[in-house]
This record gives C-alpha cells, structure tokens and sequence, in this order.
C-alpha cells in the first residue's frame, strides 16, 4: 500500500482509498477516479502536479490531493507500459 | 409543425444540452444554433449562460448550453446551475453529450441526469475520433442497456445532427425518460426504503422524483426538503429512514454512504461498458501523451509555454495596431464630419469630443481584444490551456492561485479586458473572483504611454529600468493581494488542484471565430452603454462650465482636482495631476493628453513637449514615481470595470475592485514618495 504521489511514470496502481472530504471525493468521482478504480502514472517528478491516466482520462493533481489517494501497486506481467508498443 | 412542440407547453420546445468539460458540447451547440447565440449570466451567480436559437426546427426551438460538468452534486455553482435546470423541468427534453472516446467516464454525468428523471437522449459524440483510435461501441446495445435513445454524432462534421434533433424532438413529445440503472442489492434496498418513506409526501416527490430525492437523502443533502421539515412528523420519519438506512450502508460497506452510491454507480456503468464497448489493445500511449511529454517536459514545457506567449502578445500588437490605427483615423474623421455639420456649441461638443473621442478612444483596443480572445480560444480549444495551468500551477499556488489563473494574468499585459473575461476558464467561483480582483494590478499597454512619457522625461537613460520596476511592481503586489485575499476577503478550504488534461486536437477555425465573435460582442455592448455613460460624465465635467478651457483649472474637472488636492499633496502631487488621473479612470491613455492640457500646451501637445515641461516643472523624479505609481495601481479604465461588473454578475464587487485599488495605489505612492523624502531621495 502506497499513495498515489509515490508512483513513477509506467507503474500501475489500483485505488484503494481517498481522500477525506465528500466535497474533493465527489469531484474525482466525477473524473472517474474512485476506489477501485485503475489508475496509471504517466508524470510525476518529485514535486508540482502529477499526471495519472485513469481509464481514457488523463488526470493532473496537486501533491496535495494525490498524497491523500491509497493505493495498490500492480504487478505488470511485461515490463512497463512506455516500453510497451 | 406545432406538433412538435411538450405537451402542456405552448409553442416552441426547449432542449437542454449537458455534459462533460471537453465533449464536444460547445461544438455541437454552435452545430444546432448557428450563430442565434446569446450570452448572458444565470441569475445569481457567475455562471456564464448560453442560448440559441436551433433552425433545424419549425417553430424554431431554443438550445439551452448548460455549464460543461463531471457531474450533477451540488459542489460547485456550475453543477448546481446544470442540475437546478434539468430538476425543475426547464427542458422538455435533455441532450446528454458524451466523448465516444472516453465513454466510461462520461457516462457517469448521464447516470446522474438518468436519476433526476431527465427525458433523455445521448449524443454518442466524437465517434470518428473513437474509431479511429480502435474503440468498437456497439450503439443499439448501449441504447438498450441504458433504456434511451442514443445517436452517433460527430458535432465537427456535422455528422448525425440532423437525426440526434429529431430524437430529442420525440423524446421531448412523448416525454420518455429511462429506467434508472441497478446500483447493487444493498444501495437498491436503502434507496428503495427512503422512497417509500417518501411516497406520504407526495407534493414533495410530485416535484421531484422519489428515487432522486431519496438518493440525495441518503448521502445526505437535505436542502431540497421545505423549510417547514423540523415540525412535520412525515418529513422527519423519512429522515429517520434515510440516515438508518445510511449507517446501514456504512456498517455493511466500511465507508460513506455516499461512498457506496458513488461505487453502486460506477458499478452500473462499468457493467453497461464491457457489454456495450471494446477497447483497442494496445490504450496505454495515446498520441496525446506522445505529444504531453513534449510539451509538458521538465526542462522544455515552461520555454516552450513562454514561447507561444511571446507569440501571441506579437500577434496581438503587429497584426492588431493596423486595425487599431484605422479605426482611430475614422473615429477622428467622423468627429470632423459630425464637426462639419453641426453649429458650434455644447452640443457639437458632446456629439464629438464626448461620445465620438470617448467610445472611440476605447474602440480602437477592439481588434487586439478581438485577437487575444482568438489566440485563448485557439489555446483552448486544442487542450494547450490546461498544460499550461499544469505547468504554472507551482507558481502560482505560492501566489494563493490557481494555476489557470495563470493566462488571465499574462494576458492582463496586453489588455485587462480580455483577462478579466478569460477568467471563465476557472471552475471554482473563488479562484475566479479573487483572479478577477488582482488582473488589474497588471500593467496593460494603454498604461506604458504613462510610464514611457515620465520616466523618459524625468530619469532620463534609467527610464527602462524605471518602467520594468513598475511591471515587477504590479506582478508583486497582486501576489501579495492575493494571499491577503484569500485569507480575509474569500476565506475557506483552498481548492485542491484537480485537472483533466484534454486530448489534443486541432481546433475549428469556425469554433474560434465563433468564440471571438461572442466575446467581441460582449465588449462592444459594454462600449455602447457603460463606456458611453462614463465618457459623457468626463466630458461634462471638462467641458462644463461652457467656455473655460477644457479640462482646465475653472472647469468642473478642474475644480474637483482643486477639492483632491490635500488628499494627493501626501504623495507629493498638485491638482493638475489629479484631473490627470480623474481622466484616467475613462482610459489610461487619456493621461497624458490631459496633462498637455493642464500643463497649458493645448491638446495638440505632442508627448516630447510635455516631458519638455515635465522635465523643468512641476514634477520631481520622487513625486513623478509616485504618481506611476499610482496610475499602475488604481483602476484600469472603464471597460475594465465593466468588465469586471459583467464577470461578477455584481455591483458590489466592481466598486470593491475599484475602492480596494484606489485606496492601495494612494498607501503605495504615499509610502513611496514620503519613504523617498525621509530617505532624501527626492
């Protein structure tokens, strides 16, 4: 179990919790970001906003929010997904 | 064809259009109405509101273009504006908007307008799109499972337009609304619970449909029950059924009941999707990524972001001026012509100087507005804008903003007007109030004539470095307003940066004009009513009492000057360079046209013989800071102010930004020009 901002680009993660504060868990509810839901690391460098893939969406966070997003890591059968064709 | 029209409604239909942020919408609504557009504001709030007028319908019907949403709660004034709507029947029929491309996600707002009770059909848009990039919708099926009508469209082309309407048409005439979607045994059981406790009310689910309500209970949002809900036993069982069945859910689930809702929904639709869709294998690195790890590089994104600034502000000013310069040359000749016609006297005077010179004055910003708008629309519409709030979002966050704020800001350079407009792209009302409130604070063009004209005169070859500490100046003082703001002028929770980066993709040349077209419009209305009556008022006040010198020391303008002049001796300046700055209010320009004035050269007075003046007199290289000072800070112009009014939707606001200005440009120039005095500077 870690969070979402701990993710480097290519790894895989499932949500496994959010953050508190129905206010911020409606909006990213609404951006297809729910628990259970798969979500991918496309840009994340140490600090300012990432950027996850979710479904088709891509998503840009604050640290703040992303911090504050559990999840679970998933083991890619191939390598990464930017290796990927 | 009358029999087109709601039953229980007379004459035209009214369609509705909702969706997601980046679906197509605006597209498509431009598609139904053509160019029959109206902007305006829905009552009460800065939510922008558009309608048209759609031909493709006898009697023409009206498209009402609801604000882009994720989703239908009540958590923002957009979601609320979207959802009132569509609850209290303002459209026989709803047209939800859906990126074929990314379905999943999108369905979660038609689950949502499916639970209001919306009659609904689904526009299945940017289809092409879709395909090509190998996603298999098979659209009968989506039909079925959703229980509505949906019609593959591509908005761009026009593709399926004609046949969406004619959907909505029928739709809207046999009042057919879909059958709400299993969300799992146990939030069925707690929903279908509440709904029952509702159905002793009926005036209450007469209005609203029970299974709405009794969700909304159920998350607990009780702001659509009647004020009289603590006395009526009814009411208050109903409640006590909501939120058993709510720690129910919680204790079953081990979260929020909103929480299971939100699951139960997802549920639904994913179930829907995998039967309905297929998607490409390989839906890792789409070409928008390709392209976002070049654009939003570590080293490259920020150049590359300032680069297509640099580009825009050229574009605004070399391809601009040209139509600037014709405009001024015909205002200048109609004021000649309308001189020519009319006899001597006020009222050639109010005909010519005060409404031909003062509208005209601010007209010839038009094509620049107009340019900076298409650039911003261009930035849009190709999904470049949210990189850039990304991209910013550091930076600005340290200034209490949001990081969208960022190209109002950079744009307030050029023209304060078309920032203040620009700030619709913020989604949340505080960020966009409080970017509103501060764009002032940056230096405009029609601001640097001021500078070029004083400092050139009065710091000789430092002028340039004069003029930048002004820039830098505003730049800091709107950071530090801003968190002083955000603190104690728009206090809460700040708002947690949360973006959808848009695919890339080429924009219409037809969207943007279109764009540009609405915004020019709106500043040209304001031109014809505010800008008239404030150029009116300057002129009288000038003018007035008939026969003084214009504008000069026993004019109305000169006597009010007279009056300021205590308040401005403290930042080291005379009434003359208040009447200045009392003109400036109109527009900044008018400035130094005014001091030609006053200084008694006359207002043909070219620039270099006014510094000539400024140079010997009246103004010390201290009291000359000062007084930049002061016009870098106070109100911009009148078109700013209205504009402002307009994005607000409020009064109160407009003369807060110009009170909250005035009273920071005094403190600033004051504490400048006595600090230079104390320090023997001046």
């Amino acid at each position: 179990m870690t969070t979402l901002d701990a993710l480097t680009p290519g790894q895989r993660a499932v949500v496994a919790s959010l953050p508190h504060g129905a206010g911020i868990r409606r909006r990213l509810a609404g951006m297809g970001l729910t628990v259970g839901s798969e979500v991918g690391s496309l840009i994340s460098r140490g600090r300012g906003p990432i950027v996850v893939a979710v479904g088709q969406t891509r998503l840009a966070l604050g640290r703040g929010v992303a911090c504050h997003v559990g999840v679970e890591l998933v083991e890619e059968p191939s390598g990464c997904p930017r290796c990927a064709r | 064809m009358g029999a087109h029209a709601a039953p229980g409604k007379q004459g035209s239909l009214t369609v509705a259009l909702a969706g997601n942020p980046n679906s197509g919408k605006t597209s498509l609504f431009n598609r139904l109405t053509g160019s029959h557009q109206h902007v305006g504001n829905w009552p009460g709030v800065t939510v922008e509101r558009k309608e048209g007028l759609c031909y493709f319908a006898e009697p023409p019907a009206t498209v009402v273009d609801l604000p882009g949403t994720y989703s239908l709660t009540a958590n923002s004034a957009d979601e609320r504006v979207a959802r009132d709507f569509v609850l209290h029947g303002g459209a026989d029929a709803v047209i939800a908007v859906v990126d074929a491309g990314n379905l999943e996600r999108n369905l979660y707002l038609v689950v949502q307008l499916i639970e209001l009770g919306a009659p609904l059909v689904m526009a299945l848009n940017m289809c092409d799109l879709a395909e090509g990039r190998g996603f298999a919708i098979n659209v009968t099926q989506l039909a079925d499972l959703l229980d509505l009508p949906v019609v593959a469209t591509c908005a761009t082309r026009g593709d399926g337009v004609a046949e969406l309407w004619e959907t909505a048409e029928r739709v809207a005439r046999e009042g057919r609304r879909p059958r709400p979607l299993p969300y799992g045994r146990q939030v069925d059981e707690a929903v279908e619970s509440v709904a029952r406790s509702l159905e002793a009310l009926p005036e209450l689910t007469g209005e609203h449909p029970s299974r709405w309500l009794a969700i909304s209970l159920l998350i607990g949002d009780e702001s659509h029950l009647p004020p009289s809900k603590e006395a009526d036993p009814v009411i208050q069982h109903a409640l006590a059924t909501a939120r058993a069945n709510a720690r129910h859910l919680e204790d079953v689930t081990g979260d929020t009941a909103e929480a299971a809702v939100i699951h139960g929904r997802y549920g639904a639709i994913s179930g829907v999707y995998r039967e309905a869709v297929v998607e490409p294998d390989d839906a890792h690195l789409t070409p928008s990524d390709r392209l976002d790890h070049v654009f939003l590089h570590r080293i490259w994104g920020v150049p590359i972001l300032l680069a297509a600034l640099a580009v825009m502000f050229q574009l605004t000013f070399w391809v601009g001026s040209l139509p600037s310069r014709w405009l001024e040359a015909g205002c200048t000749r109609l004021g000649g012509y309308v001189a020519g016609l009319m006899p001597r006297g006020p009222l050639e005077s109010l005909m010519v100087d005060g409404i031909i010179g003062g509208v005209g004055g601010v007209l010839v910003f038009l094509p620049q507005i107009a340019i900076l708008f298409a650039v911003v629309a261009f930035l849009e519409d190709s999904g470049y804008m949210a990189r850039a709030a990304f991209l910013m979002d550091r930076v600005m966050h340290r200034m209490s903003l949001h990081g969208k704020a960022f190209i109002p800001m950079i744009m307030g350079f050029g023209c304060n007007v078309p920032a203040i407009m620009a700030t619709r792209t913020l989604e949340s009302e505080r960020d966009r109030l409080l970017t509103v409130l501060i764009t002032p604070l940056m230096t405009c063009s029609a601001r640097l004539p001021v500078y070029a004209l004083l400092a050139g005169a009065l710091f000789g070859p430092r002028a340039g470095l004069v003029i930048l500490s002004l820039y830098v100046l505003g730049v800091g003082l709107a950071a530090i307003v801003a968190r002083v703001f955000r603190r104690h002028v728009l206090p809460g929770e700040e708002e947690p940066f949360v973006l959808e980066l848009p695919p890339y993709h080429r924009p219409t040349l037809k969207g943007i004009v279109v764009h540009t077209w609405e915004r020019a419009k709106l500043f040209l209305q304001k031109a014809s009513t505010v800008i008239l009556a404030g150029s009116v008022i300057m002129w009288f006040l000038s003018a007035f009492p008939w026969g003084v010198q214009v504008a000069g020391e026993h004019s109305y303008a000169g006597q009010i000057g007279k009056l300021l002049a205590p308040l401005v001796a403290p930042l080291g300046l005379s009434w003359r360079e208040a009447v200045a700055l009392m003109f400036g209010f109109v527009a900044k320009e008018i400035v130094v046209s005014t001091m030609g004035v006053l200084y008694g050269l006359g207002d043909q007075a070219q620039p270099g013989d006014i510094g000539r003046i400024i140079a010997h007199g009246p103004l010390t290289p201290l009291s000359g800071y000062a007084f930049m000072v002061f016009t870098l800070i106070y109100t911009p112009c009148l078109a700013a102010i209205a504009a402002i009014r307009r994005e607000t939707n409020s009064w109160k606001w407009a003369l807060f930004a110009v009170g909250y200005l005035l009273l920071l440009a005094w403190i600033a120039a004051f504490v400048i020009y006595q600090g230079g005095r104390l320090l023997r500077l001046g």
